[in-house]
């Protein structure tokens, strides 16, 4: 019993603890502004000319949209690439 | 254990070599009195009390013996880790500045390309509006698709 409380003792010695932290990776910051509405076209406005403006207002919208989310999967593959490269 | 990092290493290697070299020494010393040069008669009174004073600093001293072998091992993985962890946090601001500046070049090109549409429309107006004008369903149908059912 005496030596079985020694080696437990002795045993004790090797426990330890390390606090090792890697931080969460900070997105860009155009990537964390939220995505607007699309504009809709005033009903007072009846040209041809009125819409197309509003067209190419919205697909100025959605082209920047597309680029943000082309980033974001661009951002999430590097960092996944950088953590795993930490392991 | 935990307590040893906030002491340098050198330090730690050096007083836990003490300790146990010290009670090593005290029992050699205590068997060699007690077997061999028992004619030391005035030390035979404090045999006892050097022989268990040896004991403790001797299961101290292995303690931390065996303490300090897997805390050095630890400490070189964390440095180790440390490092790695630096490495990539420096690789994951310089993506990011990359990115951010990829965004920005995209998005001013494509502002461009806009406001060059938008200046066609302009300039092609009258043409434009010559052979065609919107009526309240076709606006409405146009905005639907807009808001895609949000009011």
């Amino acid at each position: 019993m005496k030596k079985l409380l020694l080696i437990s003792l002795l045993l004790t010695g090797c426990a330890t603890s390390v606090p090792v932290k890697m931080s969460f990776p900070q997105a860009p910051e155009p990537l964390l502004e939220p995505a607007k509405d699309l504009t809709p076209l005033d009903p007072s406005k009846r040209k041809l000319s009125d819409l197309l403006d509003n067209a190419n207002t919205n697909y100025t919208e959605y082209h920047e949209l597309q680029q943000k989310h082309n980033a974001w999967i661009e951002w999430y593959n590097t960092q996944r690439k950088i953590f795993e490269g930490v392991k | 254990m935990w307590m040893l990092s906030f002491i340098p290493d050198s330090w730690i290697q050096l007083a836990v070599h003490i300790i146990f070299g010290l009670g090593v020494a005290g029992l050699i010393l205590t068997w060699l009195i007690q077997n061999i040069f028992n004619h030391f008669t005035a030390l035979l009174p404090w045999i006892k009390t050097i022989r268990w004073v040896s004991i403790v600093l001797f299961i101290g001293g292995l303690y931390f013996e065996g303490g300090i072998g897997v805390e050095s091992e630890w400490r070189a993985r964390v440095a180790q880790l440390e490092a790695k962890i630096k490495v990539a946090e420096q690789q994951s601001k310089e993506a990011n500045d990359k990115l951010k500046n990829q965004i920005n070049s995209k998005v001013k090109i494509i502002k461009i390309n806009s406001a060059s549409n938008k200046e066609s429309i302009a300039q092609n107006k009258e043409v434009i509006d010559a052979e065609c004008s919107l009526n309240d369903k076709a606006i409405g149908i146009y905005n639907n698709a807009i808001k895609n059912g949000a009011q």
